[in-house]
């Protein structure tokens, strides 16, 4: 780790030497010849000092003056002063820690008492730079200090910037308390600075994220997973310890939040949790991160602007290849990003509380698209749309929801809504009975994203669907393994049984096709039919269906 | 010539120094910074000029570095010197100033000694 750094300020040549000499083993050492030219070192930000030990008599600006400007430039919360000085008269003692001074020492200079001094006032001054707990620098203090060292360095492409994840971390403040989480997280940092990876300057940030600057020609990814996973004692009980990281490779001399937004991103493009925890950021991550402040800050204006389009992925029956439904997707083109995934920005928006805002504008569009196909006599089939788990916390959600199908004059089964499990909670605590009143009134619910998650069978316990969609990550895996064709098939039986219906979401190829009939699935959505379509396409995929007679017909 | 011989020499207080700096080594390299100190200077220039804020400050750095380098009879010296001028009302007293003078002189001649014969 870099020394501190500590400026002296005073006119002798013989006190600064003095003084020098007796510290520079621990710190960092810079001096000036008074105030004025200690200001211009500060200002000229080549250092971040974390003490000044200021004489107060001296030419051309003396220690008054200087704690005086030091104090109009706003720079004395984070930088102490201690007075040295031969003077040690009541009056300029009062006058110096009037003016911000928070310690003393005489002339002559006793090096124990200058180190205890200096120590105590550093350690003292730290917490607004350090993290109390572990002694790691704070985030301020790490971009403060690794911006500073990145200023002076001579190629600051020499460096990275790597992100740190534990894994569980909140499972193990629950199992072995606050002490035994604040025990792993003082291990963990003590394990990382004194690590062959030899970083610079390491913070941690929120609970259990850490950050370091370090030489990328240290970086060797089999030294750091021979430490991961690694059993450790706390407090008697065994406890793996286990972390992810993301690299960003330093290439200019930018602010090192972004590094660090960069690092941070990397890590959800790990592949493999066990194998390779660990992923480098690279290009092509960039142009797919949709920073949260910018999707909240432009949501509304989008929406306003027409930036959000509603796309239909058709639906097929699986046994006559006949359109039957479609599902609702929205999509986000935005004037200078393009298109915008939509796992990028719908959780920030769930985040925000915008999300129900969305989902009620997918809602009013469809509803509006599908009466004027009827009106105009075009062909039409159900349209599911998406419920997030927000929308039932909000009231003016669910009143539209239901107003709309009061007022609905269709056949059962004509307006769906497609519900996750992330919803589960939220009816639970808030309206458990909506979902029985929404059906009451007329509505379909699809169960969405089923075998996703880990809770699914407690919500077909506990509410009756419609429609049971089963998951796209279940679905590429009918080939890979011999296990999920069968795993399938009993899903589907177990539906029809209660009496649902059962699509397959993220059908590519016939093989899975056929698997899937086999296994008497009714309904099939993906590629292998077609890819969601931007509404006048949609409209042409339904008048062709109609064509060839290829279409579900439903009695209204 | 030891560095405790010298200071005995020019009045000034050995242990003392060498409980701060731990090394004669360190004490003679300090001492010998004396020579090229420009306090003294300082303080005699801004006597004759008459020039009471600057007799202040150069006495009171000269009470500094002279209790930084142990030389006592100096720092005593320029101390009550350093206390005259605080007020900055009046030039500084000639006694006073003479005794300064003879430590400083005092001082140098033993340095000069100290540095022929190494």
């Amino acid at each position: 780790m870099v020394k501190n750094e500590i400026l002296i300020v005073d006119d002798s040549e013989i006190n600064r030497s003095m003084l020098h000499l007796m510290l520079e083993d621990e710190y960092e050492v810079t001096e000036a010849e008074n105030g004025a030219e200690a200001i211009a070192i500060i200002e000229k930000g080549d250092h971040i000092f974390r003490l000044v030990l200021l004489d107060l008599v001296m030419p051309v600006m003396d220690g008054f003056c200087f704690l005086q400007e030091l104090k109009n430039r706003k720079l004395q919360q984070q930088l102490p002063v201690i007075i040295i000085s031969g003077d040690t008269s009541e009056e300029s003692l009062d006058r110096a820690y009037g003016l911000g001074a928070v310690d003393f020492f005489t002339k002559p200079f006793n090096p124990s008492i200058v180190n205890h001094r200096v120590q105590n006032v550093i350690s003292l001054y730290a917490h607004s730079y350090r993290d109390i707990l572990t002694g790691c620098y704070s985030r301020n203090g790490f971009i403060q200090v690794v911006e500073n060292f990145l200023q002076r360095a001579e190629d600051v492409s020499k460096y990275s910037v790597i992100f740190y994840d534990l894994k569980n971390f909140k499972a193990t403040n629950s199992l072995m308390g606050i002490d035994g989480g604040d025990f792993v997280l003082k291990h963990v940092s003590k394990g990382l600075i004194n690590s062959e990876l030899e970083p610079l300057f390491v913070t941690r940030l929120e609970a259990d994220h850490f950050v370091c600057l370090a030489e990328s020609e240290k970086i060797d990814y089999e030294a750091m997973m021979r430490d991961n996973g690694a059993i450790i004692n706390v407090h008697g009980k065994p406890l793996q310890v286990r972390f992810r990281m993301g690299v960003a490779r330093i290439d200019s001399l930018a602010p090192i939040a972004g590094y660090m937004d960069r690092a941070k991103l990397a890590l959800n493009y790990i592949e493999d949790e066990y194998l390779k925890p660990y992923a480098e950021f690279d290009e092509k991550m960039a142009e797919n991160y949709v920073n949260a402040a910018v999707v909240t800050s432009d949501f509304e204006t989008s929406l306003e602007n027409d930036e959000f389009k509603v796309y239909y992925q058709p639906v097929m029956e699986a046994a006559t290849g006949k359109i039957a439904s479609a599902e609702a997707l929205i999509r986000w083109i935005h004037p200078d990003r393009g298109f915008v995934r939509p796992d990028l920005f719908i959780p920030v928006l769930e985040k925000d509380g915008y999300i129900s805002k969305l989902d009620l504008f997918v809602d009013l569009k469809v509803t509006s698209v599908l009466k004027e196909w009827k009106e105009q006599g075009l062909p039409t089939v159900p349209v599911s749309v998406n419920l997030s788990w927000m929308d039932f916390y909000d009231e003016d959600m669910i009143r539209f929801i239901l107003e709309r199908l009061k007022s609905n004059k269709s056949a059962p089964g004509s307006i769906r809504y497609e519900i996750t499990e992330s919803s589960f909670a939220a009816l639970k605590e808030n309206r458990g009975d909506v979902l029985r009143e929404m059906q009451s009134l007329g509505a379909w619910l699809l169960m969405d994203d089923f075998g996703s998650g880990y809770s699914s069978l407690g919500m077909l316990m506990n509410y009756k669907f419609n429609i049971l969609k089963i998951d796209m990550s279940i679905v590429r895996k009918l080939e890979e393994k011999p296990e999920v064709p069968h795993i399938v098939e009993l899903i589907i039986n177990m539906c029809h049984h209660l009496g649902m219906k059962v699509v397959a979401e993220g059908v590519e190829t016939e093989s899975q096709l056929n698997m899937l009939k086999k296994a008497e699935c009714d309904y099939i959505q993906g590629y292998y039919f077609s890819k969601p379509l931007p509404e006048a396409e949609f409209k042409e995929f339904l008048a062709r269906c109609k064509s060839e007679q290829k279409i579900v017909e439903y009695k209204e | 010539m030891t560095i405790r011989e010298l200071y005995e020499k020019i009045d000034g207080n050995y242990e003392d120094v060498l409980g701060r700096l731990m090394k004669d080594s360190f004490i003679e390299k300090f001492a010998l910074m004396y020579i090229k100190d420009s306090s003294y200077g300082t303080l005699t220039e801004a006597i004759e000029s008459g020039n009471l804020p600057d007799q202040f400050r150069a006495a009171h750095s000269l009470k500094g570095v002279s209790a930084n380098l142990g030389f006592e009879k100096l720092r005593k010296a320029a101390s009550e010197l350093t206390e005259q001028l605080r007020p900055q009302n009046a030039p500084a007293d000639p006694s006073l100033v003479n005794a300064v003078k003879a430590a400083h002189e005092k001082i140098l001649a033993g340095l000069a000694e100290y540095q022929a014969q190494k």
